[in-house]
C-alpha cells in the first residue's frame, strides 16, 4: 500500500469515528464495520488502478459527507432527541474531513516535477578540445623597386 | 430554510436503482449481496467509474430496510477469519421490494415530462 493510500485510509476510519461519536455502540460498531469491509474489498480489487484509486475513496468519502450528517442527525432524533449536539459537531468534523480531503487532493495534483539534473563536469572535460588556432600569416614585405640606372655624375665622359 | 421532507414510503432514484439491481443480482442466482458489490453493480447501470459514496450507500441502504424492501445479516465469523478479511453485512431483498419497484417505475412514469421552452427567435 502507498503511503498517499495508507493516508486516505486513515481520514476514511477517522472520519467514519467521528460522525459516529458517541451513538449507541452497537449501531457504532456495525457502521464502522460495514465501512472497513467496504474499504477492504475496494483496495483488493482497484490495487492496480495507480492514483484513481486513492481518488476514487477520497471522492467516495467526500461525496458522502452531507448522508453521513444526515444519518447521524436522524439517528440521534430518533434515538436520543438531540439536534443541536449533532449539528454543530457535525459541521465541526465536516470541516476538518473536507480540509483534509482538500489537502490530499492539492498533494496529488501539486506534486512537485522533478527538475533536469544539471550536467555533471566530466561531460565538458571529455569533451573534445577547441581547434589549433590557424597560423599567423607571413609578414608583408614590400615589392622590390624597379632597376634604375646609374645617375650620371659631373666630370664623366 | 425548512428542510425539504420526503413523503413516506417514496423511494429516491438511487433507492429504485439499488432494489432493481438487488432483483439483477437475484435472478442471476445471487439471492444476498454486501455493500461493495451493489457499489459496483450501481456504478455499472449508471456507467460511472466513480462508485456511489459511502454515505449514501450505506444510508439508502438502512433506509430500504427501515422500509421493510430490504433484510440484511452479518455473514458467520468463520468465513471471514477463514478468507483473512473483514465481516460482510448482507443484504436480500423481500417480497415488498418487487411491488414497490413497480409502483415507484410506474409513478416516474406518469409524472408529467417537462417540456422545454421554446428558444426565442433572433431579432
Amino acid at each position: 500500500m502507498t503511503p498517499l493510500l495508507r493516508l486516505v485510509v486513515v481520514i476514511v476510519r477517522a472520519w467514519t469515528d467521528c460522525y459516529t461519536w458517541r451513538m449507541d455502540p452497537d449501531v457504532r460498531a456495525a457502521r464502522i464495520a460495514q465501512i472497513e469491509s467496504d474499504l477492504w474489498e475496494e483496495l483488493r480489487e482497484r490495487s492496480s488502478e495507480g492514483m484513481r484509486l486513492p481518488l476514487s475513496i477520497v471522492a467516495r468519502l467526500v461525496l458522502g459527507i452531507p448522508d453521513d450528517l444526515a444519518w447521524r442527525t436522524t439517528h440521534d432524533l430518533i434515538f436520543e432527541g438531540s439536534v443541536k449536539r449533532s449539528a454543530a459537531f457535525g459541521a465541526i468534523v465536516s470541516v476538518v474531513t473536507l480540509i483534509a480531503a482538500i489537502v490530499v487532493w492539492v498533494g496529488i495534483v501539486m506534486a512537485p516535477a522533478k527538475l533536469p539534473e544539471p550536467p555533471s563536469m566530466m561531460l565538458f572535460s571529455a569533451a573534445p578540445g577547441p581547434p589549433p588556432p590557424p597560423p599567423p600569416p607571413p609578414p608583408h614585405r614590400p615589392p622590390p623597386p624597379p632597376c634604375q640606372p646609374p645617375a650620371f655624375t659631373a666630370g664623366c665622359r | 430554510m425548512p428542510a425539504v421532507r420526503r413523503k413516506p414510503g417514496v423511494l429516491l432514484p438511487l433507492e429504485i436503482t439499488i432494489c432493481a439491481c438487488a432483483a439483477e443480482l437475484r435472478a442471476s442466482g445471487i439471492e444476498e449481496f454486501y455493500g461493495y458489490q451493489l457499489a459496483k453493480l450501481v456504478g455499472d447501470r449508471q456507467r460511472t467509474r466513480l462508485l456511489t459514496a459511502y454515505g449514501t450507500l450505506y444510508r439508502a441502504l438502512d433506509r430500504l430496510q427501515s422500509m421493510g424492501l430490504l433484510t440484511s445479516r452479518w455473514e458467520a465469523p468463520e468465513i471471514p477469519a477463514q478468507e483473512n478479511r473483514p465481516g460482510r453485512r448482507l443484504y436480500a431483498l423481500t417480497g415488498a421490494a418487487d411491488a414497490a419497484i413497480d409502483e415507484a417505475e410506474r409513478a416516474a412514469r406518469a409524472r408529467p415530462r417537462v417540456r422545454p421552452r421554446p428558444k426565442l427567435a433572433r431579432a
